[in-house]
């Protein structure tokens, strides 16, 4: 088996038969000149046509394109198209447009070109994936792509073509897929029932489904104990980074700045009972409250008492130590926050479930996350907040994934060795 | 074993690298079981810490250093089995010390708390991959330099290194890839989709496409690609990729990038 084209026969003139690295490299970017001329005179493509059914047909003539190149892999211009130095030509252009994008911020889709805008902005290079550039070298990788894989389609190549199909048809659905991708946001009230999306931009959106809030809950973890200037209410910092200790009943002695702090009693849920001293309580409105003892290292001296986080209604209580300062306990993080709700579909079908982070919900087409909560409210936040995601590619896209995954795991195994 | 322990651990793993590393450039037998035993110490070490915070040490930089640190020697061991080169197990030896210096010099605090969305099955994976083709594609950067030292002394490149640098690519990219295909499934169980163009993304994607070129390059050998230019592109990778790993949460563009801690 011999790669279909190399440059090993190129001639020395370029143009001259077989293209080799020379011809790729003009042809892959001068594509990409061709796509930053026509930005720069017609501005960002309309993406927006790029819609079911459009794209599935572009889709389709782009799958008929690449299986052409296998009845016509004799002539010079698909051996070209399927060739080693072509595909290193279209990797080099594509990992510039990405060093680009990993350089300049962008600006995210869909774009609108703000008026007066800069050379930059004129060329694309802020909203690359948006841009001609981005879309011509798309193409002609998804072109070039598939045509090798039909040209080399071979049960003897399981590795090469898991690899390259794999990639392929996760580039197909995720690049012809992306204006048929549907993102909205609910925010619902714990206890009410919501069917309408807030866009970023205020507009609202009827939802094909909705959700109604039975519960929400979220578990902390042990809050962090910082030590805060009185007269500028700022935490101290060691090594340019605010210093906190964790609090961690495992580990009750600890050191924190200047301070030996040791936990002598720590309550994950409690209210207070009166002006220094804390029970445990099982109630919507905790805090987290540990009575602690820090020494000063160096004058010996102790202080000791309670301290606790803060919730809406009880301010955070810290810990007096010397020169103006205290001891105060973080704003605790969630180790997990979990929506208890009920969705109502179009169709009619009720799920009752759990949503979590990592954990979302399928109903109908689409997949519900939990996103966000309150965090100012905290525990007692009254309110949960959902992404919905409609992704009719992603099938594709997930098979795309697993095929690459299995080609990668092909190459590992195989090493250089496989090859003659 | 909390990281307080690192202070004690750290430089034992040190001085058995640095002594590995010395008897390697000496092709003393003995190299191989000291360069093994450091990183056995620094294993421990990570066992003990993910016992202690209930949670894989994977979340902060300190600790994906402490993966490193492991992984490098691993490979440097593995590498030098199969192919006998004793610089390069000097090599790993060397760099994992180096990333366990500077996690000596600057110590974590201690923190079990690892946010919802890294509580993930794909989380382990997705970090452990990403550390294992680093320190693999570290290797080949350096084989690379040695090959493009032999071509300069001798104008004939060395097969059997050749060899080994297109092997271990090829090991490395698979590595690669896999931790970007862990990281896509992941984000679509968390964040709702594969790609998201994330800074850290974009730059996995541009140090992929850099190791990719590479052995494609190596696939068509020509007159037209001088072996001094494609010799070039794992060592440009390595640059990439510690960028990726390093130097992409202090970039303009990685403002509100979910990767950076």
């Amino acid at each position: 088996m011999s790669p279909p084209s190399s440059g090993q026969a190129a001639a020395s003139r370029i143009w001259g038969r077989p293209w080799g690295y020379p011809e790729g490299l003009v042809l892959a970017f001068s594509a990409l000149a061709g796509g930053f001329l026509a930005e720069w005179l017609a501005g960002p493509p309309p993406l927006a046509w790029l819609s079911w059914p459009a794209n599935l047909f572009l889709a389709l003539g782009l799958a008929v394109l690449c299986a052409l190149a296998r009845p016509l892999r004799r002539r010079p211009l698909a051996r070209f198209l399927t060739s080693v130095p072509l595909s290193v030509a279209l990797i080099a252009a594509m990992g510039l447009l990405a060093l680009v994008m990993g350089l300049i911020p962008q600006a995210p889709a869909p774009y609108v070109t703000p008026a007066g805008a800069g050379a930059g902005t004129r060329l694309g290079l802020d909203h690359l994936t948006s841009s001609w550039p981005f879309a011509v070298l798309y193409l002609f990788l998804l072109l070039s792509l598939g045509a090798t894989v039909a040209v080399r389609l071979s049960r003897r190549r399981l590795v090469f073509l898991a690899n390259h199909l794999g990639l392929w048809a996760l580039l197909l659905a995720g690049g012809l897929g992306a204006q048929d991708r549907l993102r909205e946001t609910m925010l619902v009230p714990e206890g009410g029932l919501e069917w309408r999306s807030q866009r970023p931009d205020g507009e609202i959106v009827e939802m094909p489904l909705a959700i109604r809030l039975d519960g929400f809950d979220i578990e902390e973890y042990p809050a962090k104990l910082a030590i805060i200037d009185h007269g500028t209410g700022m935490p101290l910092v060691a090594d340019g980074r605010a210093a906190f200790l964790q609090l961690d009943p495992m580990e009750p002695r600890g050191r924190l700045l200047g301070y030996d702090v040791e936990l002598l009693e720590f309550l994950p849920g409690a209210v207070p009972a009166g002006p220094e001293v804390f029970v445990k309580a099982i109630a919507r409105a905790t805090v987290q409250a540990a009575r602690i003892a820090a020494t000063n290292r160096e004058t010996g001296q102790r202080f000791e008492g309670w301290l606790s986080t803060g919730e809406s209604l009880m301010p955070p209580r810290p810990l007096k130590l010397d020169g103006g300062l205290l001891m105060a306990m973080s704003r605790p993080e969630p180790r997990r926050f979990v929506s208890q709700v009920k969705v109502f579909t179009q169709e009619g079908q009720e799920i009752e479930s759990v949503i979590e982070v990592n954990k979302p919900l399928k109903a109908g087409n689409w997949l519900i996350y939990q996103r966000n909560y309150d965090t100012e409210a905290g525990r007692s936040s009254s309110w949960s907040g959902f992404e919905l995601v409609k992704d009719p590619w992603l099938p594709m896209a997930q098979a795309g994934l697993f095929v690459w995954a299995l080609g990668s795991l092909g190459l590992m195994a195989r090493g250089k060795r496989g090859r003659p | 074993m909390s990281w307080g322990w690192h202070s004690y651990l750290a430089p034992l793993s040190i001085i058995l690298w640095f002594l590995g590393a010395f008897l390697a450039l000496r092709d003393h037998k003995a190299a191989s079981l000291l360069v093994l035993a450091g990183a056995l110490v620094t294993l421990a070490f990570i066992v003990g810490l993910w016992i202690r915070l209930e949670r894989p040490p994977m979340r902060t930089m300190g600790e994906t250093r402490l993966w490193y640190s492991f992984f490098l020697p691993a490979a440097g061991l593995l590498a030098h089995r199969r192919w006998r080169y004793s610089w390069l197990l000097a090599f790993t030896a060397l760099l994992a010390s180096v990333f366990a210096i500077i996690n000596l010099a600057r110590p974590e605090m201690h923190s079990r708390s690892l946010m919802p969305a890294l509580q993930s099955p794909f989380f382990v994976p997705h970090v452990t991959t990403y550390m294992l083709s680093y320190a693999v594609l570290a290797a080949s950067a350096v084989g690379s330099v040695i090959q493009l030292r032999h071509l300069s002394a001798t104008g004939q490149p060395d097969k059997g290194l050749y060899d080994f640098i297109d092997n271990v690519v090829h090991v490395g990219l698979g590595f690669l890839m896999l931790g970007l295909i862990t990281g896509a499934a992941w984000a679509k169980e968390a964040w709702g989709h594969y790609w998201s163009w994330d800074p850290k993304e974009t730059w996995a994607l541009i140090t992929l496409a850099a190791f990719l070129a590479y052995l494609h390059l190596r696939l068509s050998p020509s007159r037209e690609t001088s072996a001094r230019l494609v010799l070039m592109v794992p060592p440009v990778g390595l640059v990439l990729l510690m960028v990726t790993w390093l130097g992409v949460s202090l970039l303009p563009a990685a403002m509100g990038s979910v990767h950076v801690y």
